[in-house]
């Protein structure tokens, strides 16, 4: 435990501490809880997940981490503060990351085997002799480039900050730096470029007259609609974010706590495969299902249904494949509600929607039980007026929506429309009136009802589909209806091999409204607003073209 | 006791509460300095770099509220007395005090009606 | 009973009352009792790192843990545990203890600023808007319990409460005390400035280290202050049937403390609009109503 350890040698007070910290295990999971709960029960373990790397003392990188996200988990894992452990549930390690101290692969019920592991080393080496400081070349840099100035063209600042920062982050023990000169009249490098308060400020590195005024630094700032000159600032929500699906990030502008501008960051989880193709046409379902963590069975069934369609023009339905996909929406909506309700702030809610995502990932299946909950969160008592402020969609970019966020603004675009077998079973899509989201719950909420009583109604029948042969050519373009909204899927095989691949995920326009969604809204509420959008940041496309 | 003695008595324990931190800030040195790496300052914004400062001219959207808060702040250290002398004067008192609360509460509608009482 | 004897086993269930506080506290966050939960995570937070935020504030970040633990020790003072057994009988009491609370909102201030990070500038300015939503109703509900004990001490206004209970008396100046009180103690669902789900810790986040220790066991004990001073102000501190005085005391404070957490569960966190917007519009006319209410029953 090289870089978690503490420094110096163990002795009896120090051991008895160590002991007492073994048995608090915080985690901090990256790239966050939501992609934990698929394979560990949160609430049946003996460790508690915190929502700021300050408070915890074990990094859990959890699958497969892309560069960008790695960068940032590198940056949260130094913010712990050591005693701390890393722990990687995957079976590749991610860059910008120490050497894991736990390893384990990723599975059902992973953390049960890593934990003790855990355990044993805090008590062991939570102060070590050999323990160094980590300083990996991106993070040093990384505060070497804030040291000069941070990335804005007014270089003759540089010798005021660089002094500064020297002096505060030599962090020892007992000191306490002279940072009073800083506080008093600290200026901020946070707004934007195109402002003449800055030039004024040629007194500012001079060292003694490090005070600015207020009204100078904000001379010629952009005003907020009372017309009172105010700084903004910068700020990134995600991608470790307890509030938001994991992966994803969010960069706002602030005025106070109103949001100006924000907009998802772009790139963090693009995922290629067009290097690996042309891939052989069995591995197609695999290979998509890897795609997004999340909701692998539909991306699976996605990959099938177009294999049928180009292999043998025969795209139906058969009621075993109905039952994994409507159960696999319900297991989505219910992560999804665990989430919200940290955005939310209902720690109740969240306990029980782990425990029935929990339930409904092994397949135990209790309707009324289930029902009984849902009618519970509905007349929760503020919850609606909470919800209904703000979050309107409007009809401009309802085009390409689809999925919950579409149906609560009245547009009834479902991709199981087509589907007979689904019309056989007497169903069709919701939709509801109220274009905000408490709407969206509530089409989530009637989406796990009709999941229910589909899965009920096709047990009853049972069709298999005949057996798909690899070999051949042919072009098949599906649609699928993912919890989150319609996949589109078109390929074309030549001789048993993919040779092109496309696929059109729902959360791309989801992202795309996010900047709408939330002008001028309050913080909490634009949260809450983005958390019900259901983003799978897995789906998002990244700066260059990641599937072809 | 007298108040004065009460007073002394009072600062006496925010000395000791000082004291007793300080004592446990010094157990706590005694289990090891805090090792320097780069990154570890910055403040934990969800796993982004945040070396830029925070410090700047905040917008406060309640200011309407915060004014309206700072008259009914005057006023209620004017109830304070009111209250205890309350029930030996009798009905003069209720009848002044409900004339000088009848004013601040128009003052009250009189915000509200204005759309003083929401966001800024 | 003798007056060391008394105060030893006051102190006893004092401890007590932190210990089922600390617990209850868990339970809300994990849904499981853990019966050595909070020792060990006294213990694991002793030996964490202190981290020190690039360009804090100093005199801001060292002395806001110890500030916010100061108050809340001083207002246990003031409050009484039994007839006769409080540490100091100020005559001005029920000021102070406002006055000395408003303490707490202004730790959380400083301490989102002087860490020097957004999220944490967030949640301290979310803490001022907090105040200001709930602290009219705090002292207007107050006064009306001034208003009938005749004078600002704790002893007295106990006594005043032996024909009838303050909470029958003015049950309108009750709830606007309790909810105020869960507002002052940030308790969900009024956590504004230290939200977990939006700000990732807020205000306090980025303290580490035996200065989180400070904040987080203040925060137990002004939950229990505040549970004390519901029950002294409302609910007739020591006064009961069969059972000596203190005990009545204790137990009246754990259920309040425990109806705290056990009321916060139904709710959603508050929208600091909301809060600020039903604070001014609906509360103090309110608590006028409840003065005005008290005062025509004082004079029949």
């Amino acid at each position: 435990m090289k870089y978690g350890a503490r420094k110096g040698r163990m002795n009896a007070m120090r051991q008895w501490i160590a002991r007492a910290s073994a048995k608090e295990i915080l985690i901090f999971p990256v790239p966050g809880a939501d992609v934990m709960r698929l394979y560990q029960a949160e609430t049946e373990m003996d460790a508690r997940l915190t929502a700021n790397p300050r408070e915890s003392n074990v990094l859990l990188v959890v699958g497969e981490l892309t560069e960008s996200l790695a960068l940032k988990a590198g940056v949260a894992y130094q913010q712990i503060p050591r005693p701390r452990v890393l722990v990687v549930a995957s079976s590749v390690q991610p860059p910008y990351l120490p050497e894991p101290d736990v390893q384990v692969s990723l599975g059902d019920g992973f953390l049960d085997e890593a934990l003790p592991q855990v355990r044993q080393l805090l008590r062991d080496y939570a102060w070590s002799e050999e323990a160094e400081p980590w300083k990996p070349e991106f993070l040093t840099e990384m505060v070497e480039d804030s040291e000069n100035g941070g990335g804005h063209d007014h270089h003759d600042h540089d010798h005021g900050n660089g002094n500064e920062d020297e002096e505060a982050h030599d962090h020892h023990g007992g000191d306490n730096h002279g940072d009073d000169d800083d506080s008093s009249g600290e200026h901020n490098h946070n707004h934007e470029h195109d402002h003449g308060g800055d030039d004024e400020d040629g007194s500012q590195d001079h060292g003694d007259m490090d005070f600015m005024s207020m009204v100078a630094m904000t001379k010629d700032l952009p005003r907020p609609k009372d017309g009172l000159p105010m700084n903004r600032s910068e700020v990134y929500f995600g991608p470790f974010h307890p509030g938001l699906p994991g992966g994803l990030s969010v960069f706002m502008e602030l005025d106070g706590d109103t949001v100006i501008k924000a907009s998802v960051e772009a790139g963090l989880t693009a995922r290629s495969i067009k290097e690996v193709l042309p891939v052989d046409a069995k591995k197609l379902p695999d290979l998509l299902a890897e795609l997004n963590p999340l909701t692998p069975q539909s991306y699976r069934l996605l990959a099938q249904k177009a294999l049928a369609d180009a292999l043998h023009n025969d795209d139906s339905m058969p009621s075993n494949v109905l039952g994994i996909l409507e159960n696999e929406r319900i297991a989505s909506h219910l992560n999804w509600l665990a989430t919200f309700a940290k955005t939310v702030g209902n720690e109740w809610m969240h306990r029980k929607a782990t425990r029935w995502h929990v339930l409904y990932r092994s397949g135990e299946v209790l309707p009324e039980k289930l029902h009984a909950f849902m009618c519970q969160i509905r007349s929760m008592p503020y919850l609606q007026t909470k919800l209904s402020v703000g979050g309107i969609i409007p009809d401009t970019l309802l085009h390409h929506l689809t999925g919950p966020a579409a149906k609560a603004a009245g547009k009834m675009d479902d991709a199981r429309s087509d589907d007979e077998y689904y019309r056989s079973l007497g169903w069709h899509p919701v939709t509801t009136q109220a274009n905000s989201a408490w709407g969206r719950l509530l089409v989530r909420f009637d989406e796990i009802e009709q999941s229910l009583e589909l899965i009920q109604k096709a047990t009853d029948q049972q069709t298999e589909r005949e057996e798909i042969n690899f070999s051949g050519s042919g072009k098949g373009a599906v649609k699928l209806e993912s919890p989150r909204g319609t996949l589109k899927l078109s390929i074309s095989v030549e001789n048993g091999a993919i040779e092109k691949l496309q696929i059109e995920s729902p959360s791309k326009p989801l992202a795309a409204l996010v900047p709408t969604l939330t002008d001028e809204a309050e913080l909490s509420d634009a949260l809450v607003q983005i958390a019900s959008l259901d983003i799978s940041p897995w789906e998002i496309k990244g700066k260059t073209e990641e599937v072809e | 006791m007298n108040p004065l003695y009460q007073y002394i008595v009072i600062f006496g324990m925010l000395v000791a509460t000082a004291g007793l931190a300080w004592m446990i800030y010094l157990i706590k040195n005694s289990l090891g300095d805090t090792l320097d790496e780069p990154g570890k300052d910055m403040p934990a914004q969800s796993g982004n770099p945040s070396p830029e400062p925070a410090w700047n001219r905040y917008h406060v959207h309640y200011y309407g509220f915060a004014l309206l808060f700072l008259a009914f702040d005057m006023e209620m250290a004017y109830m304070y007395p009111w209250a205890v002398v309350y029930k030996e004067l009798g009905l003069v008192a209720l009848l002044d005090m409900g004339v000088f609360l009848a004013i601040l509460f128009l003052g009250l509608i009189y915000t509200w009606t204005q759309s003083g009482l929401k966001r800024q | 009973m003798s007056a060391v004897l008394s105060w030893i086993i006051i102190g006893i269930l004092f401890s007590a009352g932190v210990y089922f506080v600390a617990l209850l506290e868990r339970w809300s966050m994990s849904g499981r009792i853990e019966w050595s939960g909070p020792f060990h995570s006294f213990l694991q937070a002793f030996g964490q790192e202190e981290i020190r935020t690039r360009r804090y504030d100093t005199v801001f970040y060292e002395a806001t843990p110890v500030i916010f633990i100061a108050v809340v020790l001083l207002s246990i003072t003031i409050l009484p545990f039994a007839e006769g057994t409080v540490i100091l009988d100020l005559g001005t009491a029920a000021l102070f203890i406002n006055a000395a609370l408003v303490y707490i909102m202004v730790s959380l201030i400083m301490a989102g600023w002087s860490a020097n990070g957004v999220y944490g500038m967030i949640g301290g300015w979310r803490a001022m808007a907090q105040l200001i939503a709930y602290s009219m109703a705090v002292v207007m509900a107050i006064t009306a319990a001034v208003m009938r004990a005749e004078s600002m001490g704790m002893l007295e206004i106990v006594q005043s409460q032996a024909p009838l209970w303050n909470i029958i008396y003015q049950p309108v100046g009750f709830l606007l005390f309790y909810f105020a009180a869960m507002a002052m103690a940030f308790l969900p669902p009024f956590d504004l400035p230290v939200a977990e789900g939006e700000l990732a810790g807020g205000a306090w986040a980025e303290f580490t280290g035996t200065r989180k220790i400070l904040f987080r066991l203040g925060r137990l004990l002004l939950i229990l202050t505040l549970s004390l001073a519901v029950s002294v102000f409302f609910l007739g501190g020591w006064l009961g049937p069969w059972l000596p005085g203190f005990l009545w005391t204790f137990i009246k404070t754990a259920l309040v403390a425990a109806s705290f957490f056990w009321v916060g569960r139904y709710f959603p966190r508050i929208r600091h609009d909301h809060l600020l917007e039903w604070g001014w519009k609906y509360a103090v006319p309110a608590a006028l109503f409840n003065i005005l209410q008290v005062g025509i029953l004082l004079l029949l």
